[in-house]
Parts: structure tokens; C-alpha cells; sequence
């Protein structure tokens, strides 16, 4: 049995998708929760497995409460439940600990997989999610300068300071992640981060949140 | 006769040619005074000598009947002729009382014979031992030069004549003196005055009119060298034009800044409702389509076959198309990514753009923007809108370069094509005002969007190629701690 909390402000929406996991016999749905407080207050009371997160919410959004999960190091898994389908979300959902980033509009059959996969404390994310290299199966190979590269990247680590950890030029890193946007044919650092994360080359326990700044 | 006919240095030709001439005729007053001296000194000298000449070439006379106060001495002088010497010595002065000089005759030991009216104060000139011949110029008891002759008598003795310039040709050459003074002070006055014109007059308009042809209106005051240390210019008209060229300035700063304020006012009222729309949108139109797709999700799992499952499946098909157009729309009105970072957020526009006109992007952004405020965010997104669909319509480019990078205390943000470029004109003097009135709104736009945050816009070919020279749009847009000096 996996017990889910769901949180979304949309009455309808919800109706929909509660309607949806009860009628999934493994899923159980603990608690039900319209805005960004009172998800937070199910959250801590009795925690759930998975957590799906609308990321528009009044009272606190969706990211906000993932990265709060992960500083009070809940067991919850989070899901990003959402109508918007930028890379930009996806990322700050990583970013914020979140383990699945899925689209409301999904089919069920990919909403299941997301919450399966989050209880399992795998990666998932919504295939409509937009990324250029993501449909090729080629195996690629990063070597381990572009690997730390990118993860360094991934944390959310400016190029400066990448640079001065690893002793290498800034102009070095730059080279290190055009060459990774080219193996993934990633056109720019979101989508070659998504694709590493897809493949499994880089792994979510890998990115812990930054304090620093959120971006 | 137009003064705007005048060339350009006419003023200071004209300053030149009236300080040469007052010059040259200082000069000229010095030098006919210094020739006149010497004139009036070689005339004395003729003079005293032609005097003394004349008495001694002067036949003897028949005495007159002497004064009694002079009978021993005239009887002395008996021989020496005078009574002729004294009216002779009238015409030395007009006024005898001037003591301009005298005639002293003298026998041979040295012993004074006679003379004229007031001469014997003259004596120590003689001294004893003034050999006869040349005038000389010796100085008198009295503190006086005189110019001084002694000639030999043929009948024994000596004559000695005196004259003193100063007193002899005392009014001449005081009226002589007086007008080459007044010459000399007049061209002087008018030199200072040249000189006062120039310093406090012409120099102080020159660097107005310097401040004024450097001026940015409507962004900078002029800066008064003087009026800043705290002086105001000793002339009231300038201080008073200056004043003017200030006040004008300080009207253009006001109206160009409340223009502005318009301006962000309109943008910023733009912005909110397309944001507010975006949210409606999201909030009403989108839920509700996603609220529909799960419920034709659900339906489709009960009716797995048949005709209800494949208008299920349609309904679906429909719903989703719907609910991406929606995204679509609220993404275009108002990206709510936007506040996720600028790095991320142009990456995920570029993404989205390169899509929607089949065009390549390439963002290339440093990650130092951890502070940029949201209004310039916003502004850099919608020029990347702006510019982009500008460069596939209008370009017809096929490949864009995005480039955003910290500078100092700002964002350096350009967009290069590769497409046809702008024509020369428009970029040899950007007139955004003009780009408006033929259509271009988008480039004006852009210009205002940086002008409302301080920053500056030029737009320049990307290559020298002149078949496709692509276009450059640069953007400084300055924020940060040190950058809010903003007018």
C-alpha cells in the first residue's frame, strides 16, 4: 500500500484525481489538501509515502513545501503535480528535493508510474516535458571531468566557483559542458542536467539543495 | 550684413585685428615720444647755440642810459652790447618768471659781466671751467637740466647761454606730452578692456555654449566650472545665461523623467494585466479542461471498447490540445518561470521560441544574476520575444546567438542574427522615435523598456558580410547595490 497525500487547490481537478487513486487498489489516500498550509500540516502529522504537489498554490507553492520536506528530512517522497511544463519547475523541483515531476493533463498510466517510482525513491519525469536528446537510446559516456563538471553545475554551483574547486579554468568548465550538451545533444545546462538525471548518469540523492540561493 | 553670415572664427579675427592695431598704436605713441624727446633736445641744443652765435657775432651798440642799480657793472660791461642782449633774451621765455634759462656774459678771468634779467642764478653752471664749443647738458643749482653753450668772444671773454627744456618749452611740451599720454592710456584701457571682454565676456559664453553642445538633455545638468566652486561669473549676463541653459536643463531632466514615470506606468499596467490574465487563465480555464481530462480519463478506463471509447478518446485528444493552448497563452502572456532565474528562465524561453518559428537558439548565460530585480528580468525576457520574432519576420534569420553576461554593475545582454540586417540608415542614427512612426514598434519598444531601467539599447550589423550582415541588438541595463543612481 502506498498512502499519498494530494494537494491541489482546483476542486475539480482534485475530484478527478481522487477519484483516480482510490480506484487504484495499492494506493491509499491519507489526506486530502486544497492549499500550501494545510498540505504542510498533513505532511507533519502523519507523514505519507508520496506527496503530489500542485506547484501553484495559495499559501505556500508546491517547491516551497518540497524544500521544506527535505530540511525537516521527512520520509515523504514529493511529485510535482502540475498544469505547466517548463524545464525551469522541473529543475526547481529537483532542486527543492522533489523525486517526480509529472504533468496534470498525464495519462493515469504515467501519473501511476511517478508515484510508484517516487515510492521507490526513483526519478521520474513527465515524457511530455520537452527535451531535445531525451528520445535517443544511444548509450553516452561523460568522462569523469564532465561528470563532475556537470554535477557540480547541477547543484546549482556557479561557474566560478566550479572552477576554483576543481583548479581549472572557468573557460575549462565551459568547454567540459559544451562537450556534455553535445554527447546529449542538450541545448543548454537545464536539459542536460534533465537528461543525466534520465538516463541515470547523475542521481537526485547526488543534488542536494543549495542553500545558498534558490536558483 | 547678417550676423549669421559672419564665418566661424570672425570674433576672434575681429578681437585680434583691434588688439594689433591698439598695439601698434602704443607702440607708435612710445616711439614718437622717445624721437620727440630727442627732437626737443636737439632743438634746445641748436637753439642755444644759434643764440649764442648771434651775440657774438652782434656789432657793439651805443650804450643806453643804465639803471642806477646796475651802473657799476654796465660800465663794466661797456663793449659788450647789453641792452640788445636783453631784448634778445625776451623772446627765451613769454613768462620770465618761468626761469627758463638765461645769457651770462663773462670776461675773461671768469668774472660775470652782465646778462640777462635773472641769469645770475645761472653762474655756478660756469663753475670755473667749461671749456668753449659743444651744447652740453649739465644740471642746474636749482636741480633743473639745461642744455648749455659757451662760445669765445672775439673781443675778449666768453658768452655762456643756458636753457632749461622743461620750463622753456614748458606748455608744448606739456600739451605735446599730455596727448601722447592720453594715445598711450587709451590704447592701454582698451587692452585690459580687450582682454576683460575676452576673459569674462567671451571665454564664459564659449564654455557655455560647450557645456550646452555636450549636454544630454533631459539626462545630465550642465556643470558651470565656477558656479560649482561656489563663484558666480562676475559678468550678470552670464551668470544669468547660465542660469537659463540650468533651468532649461532641469526642465528637460523633469519632463524626460515624468515621461518616463508614463511610460513605466503604462508598461508596468501592461504587465499586470497580462499577468493577472495569465493567472485567470491558469486558475479558471486551464484547471477546469484538466479537471475535464481526468474525468474523460476515468470514463475510458469504465468503457474500455467500442464507439463511446474512441469519442473518449477524441474528447481527450481535444481536451489536451486545449489545455496546451491555454499554457501556450498564459506562458506568452505573462512566463510565471520568469521567477525562477534569469539563466533558466532564457534558456526555457529560447527553448520555447526556437520551437514555435523552427529556428536554432543558443543561449550562452553566466550564472552571476542571483540579484537581478524582477522588472529587469522581465524586460530582458520580452526583448528576447521581441527580438526574436523581429529577426525570423523580418531577418528572415536562421540562427540566433543569446548572450548574457555580469559587467560592472549591470547585465550586458546582446541577440545576434544571422538574418538580412537592418538598412544603414536606421542604424547610422537609430531615431527610435522615427523606427515608431514607420512600424517599427517592436525595436522602439525595446528602447523604451531599457530607457524606463536606466540602461542604453544599440543596434549594429553582426558581421561585416554585406550580403548577410545579421543584426546585434546590445543591451546595458545596470542594477545592483551601486547601480540605483538611476535618473
Amino acid at each position: 500500500m502506498i498512502r499519498i497525500l494530494l494537494a491541489d487547490d482546483h476542486p475539480l481537478t482534485r475530484a478527478g484525481l481522487v477519484a483516480w487513486i482510490e480506484g487504484e487498489p495499492d494506493f491509499e489516500l491519507v489526506a486530502e489538501a486544497a492549499d500550501g498550509e494545510s498540505a504542510w500540516r498533513a505532511m507533519t502529522g502523519s507523514p505519507p509515502d508520496v506527496a503530489l504537489l500542485d506547484i501553484e498554490m495559495p499559501g505556500g507553492n508546491g517547491i516551497e513545501i518540497a524544500e521544506r520536506a527535505a530540511r525537516a528530512h521527512l520520509p515523504t517522497r514529493v511529485v510535482m503535480l502540475t498544469a505547466y511544463r517548463a524545464q525551469q519547475y522541473v529543475m526547481a523541483s529537483i532542486r527543492a528535493g522533489a523525486t517526480g515531476f509529472v504533468l496534470k493533463t498525464a495519462p493515469f498510466e504515467q501519473l501511476r508510474m511517478a508515484v510508484v517510482s517516487a515510492s521507490e525513491g526513483r526519478f521520474y519525469l513527465d515524457s511530455s516535458v520537452s527535451l531535445a536528446g531525451a528520445g535517443s537510446v544511444e548509450p553516452v559516456e561523460l568522462s569523469p571531468r564532465e561528470k563532475e563538471v556537470l554535477l557540480l553545475t547541477a547543484q546549482g554551483m556557479q561557474g566560478h566557483r566550479v572552477a576554483s574547486l576543481l583548479s581549472i579554468t572557468e573557460r575549462t568548465v565551459g568547454a567540459h559542458l559544451a562537450s556534455v550538451y553535445n554527447k546529449f545533444g542538450a541545448k543548454n545546462k537545464t536539459e542536460a542536467i534533465l537528461i543525466a538525471l534520465k538516463r541515470g548518469i547523475i542521481f537526485l540523492d547526488e543534488l542536494h539543495i543549495d542553500e545558498g540561493d534558490g536558483s | 550684413m547678417s550676423a549669421r553670415n559672419l564665418p566661424r572664427g570672425a570674433l576672434l579675427v575681429l578681437m585680434l585685428a583691434v588688439t594689433a592695431l591698439t598695439c601698434a598704436t602704443f607702440l607708435i605713441s612710445l616711439y614718437v615720444f622717445r624721437a620727440h624727446e630727442a627732437l626737443t633736445d636737439r632743438m634746445l641744443a641748436s637753439y642755444v647755440q644759434d643764440v649764442a652765435e648771434m651775440f657774438a657775432q652782434s656789432p657793439p651798440q651805443e650804450p643806453e642810459p643804465p639803471p642806477r642799480r646796475m651802473a657799476r657793472r654796465m660800465r663794466e660791461a661797456e663793449g659788450h652790447n647789453i641792452p640788445r642782449m636783453r631784448r634778445f633774451f625776451r623772446m627765451f621765455a613769454a613768462d620770465p618768471s618761468l626761469d627758463s634759462g638765461g645769457l651770462l656774459v663773462l670776461d675773461s678771468e671768469g668774472r660775470l659781466l652782465g646778462g640777462s634779467e635773472g641769469a645770475e642764478k645761472l653762474l655756478p653752471l660756469w663753475g670755473g671751467g667749461v671749456e668753449p664749443g659743444e651744447p652740453v647738458v649739465v644740471t642746474g643749482p636749482d636741480g633743473r637740466s639745461y642744455c648749455m653753450v659757451v662760445r669765445a668772444l672775439e673781443r675778449g671773454g666768453h658768452v655762456m647761454v643756458a636753457a632749461s627744456k622743461t620750463s622753456l618749452l614748458s606748455s608744448y611740451s606739456k600739451l605735446w606730452n599730455f596727448w601722447l599720454f592720453s594715445v598711450m592710456t587709451s590704447s592701454a584701457a582698451m587692452l585690459v578692456g580687450i582682454c576683460a571682454l575676452w576673459r569674462y565676456f567671451v571665454m564664459p559664453v564659449r564654455r557655455i555654449v560647450e557645456a550646452i553642445g555636450s549636454l544630454r538633455w533631459g539626462t545630465s545638468k550642465p556643470e558651470f566650472e565656477r558656479r560649482r566652486a561656489g563663484h558666480v561669473p562676475p559678468l550678470h549676463e552670464v551668470g544669468a545665461l547660465e542660469e537659463a541653459v540650468e533651468r532649461a536643463a532641469v526642465d528637460a531632466i523633469s519632463e524626460k523623467s515624468l515621461r518616463r514615470r508614463y511610460v513605466s506606468d503604462i508598461v508596468q499596467a501592461q504587465e499586470d494585466a497580462r499577468r493577472r490574465l495569465a493567472r485567470e487563465l491558469h486558475d479558471g480555464p486551464l484547471q477546469s479542461v484538466v479537471a475535464a481530462i481526468k474525468r474523460i480519463q476515468l470514463a475510458r478506463r469504465a468503457s474500455p471498447q467500442g464507439a463511446a471509447r474512441e469519442n473518449l478518446d477524441e474528447a481527450e485528444r481535444v481536451s489536451q490540445y486545449a489545455a496546451n493552448e491555454i499554457r501556450d497563452y498564459c506562458d506568452e502572456l505573462s512566463p510565471s518561470w520568469a521567477a525562477l532565474g534569469i539563466e533558466g528562465a532564457l534558456e526555457e524561453l529560447a527553448e520555447r521560441l526556437s520551437m514555435a518559428y523552427d529556428v536554432t537558439i543558443r543561449v550562452s548565460a553566466d550564472d552571476e544574476h542571483g540579484d537581478m530585480p524582477g522588472d529587469c528580468a522581465l524586460a530582458l525576457i520580452r526583448i528576447l520575444q521581441e527580438a526574436v520574432s523581429n529577426s525570423v519576420r523580418h531577418g528572415g534569420a536562421r540562427e540566433i546567438d543569446v548572450r548574457l553576461e555580469r559587467r560592472g554593475e549591470g547585465a550586458a545582454f546582446s541577440i545576434t542574427d544571422n538574418g538580412r540586417g537592418f538598412d544603414g540608415d536606421l542604424l547610422a542614427r537609430p531615431d527610435f522615435e522615427r523606427m515608431r512612426l514607420q512600424g517599427h514598434r517592436g525595436l522602439s519598444n525595446m528602447h523604451e523598456r531599457v530607457q524606463m531601467l536606466g540602461g542604453e539599447l544599440e543596434i549594429s550589423p553582426a558581421s561585416s558580410s554585406p550580403s548577410s550582415p545579421g543584426t546585434r541588438i546590445s543591451v546595458f541595463i545596470p542594477y545592483g547595490e551601486d547601480a540605483d543612481s538611476v535618473a
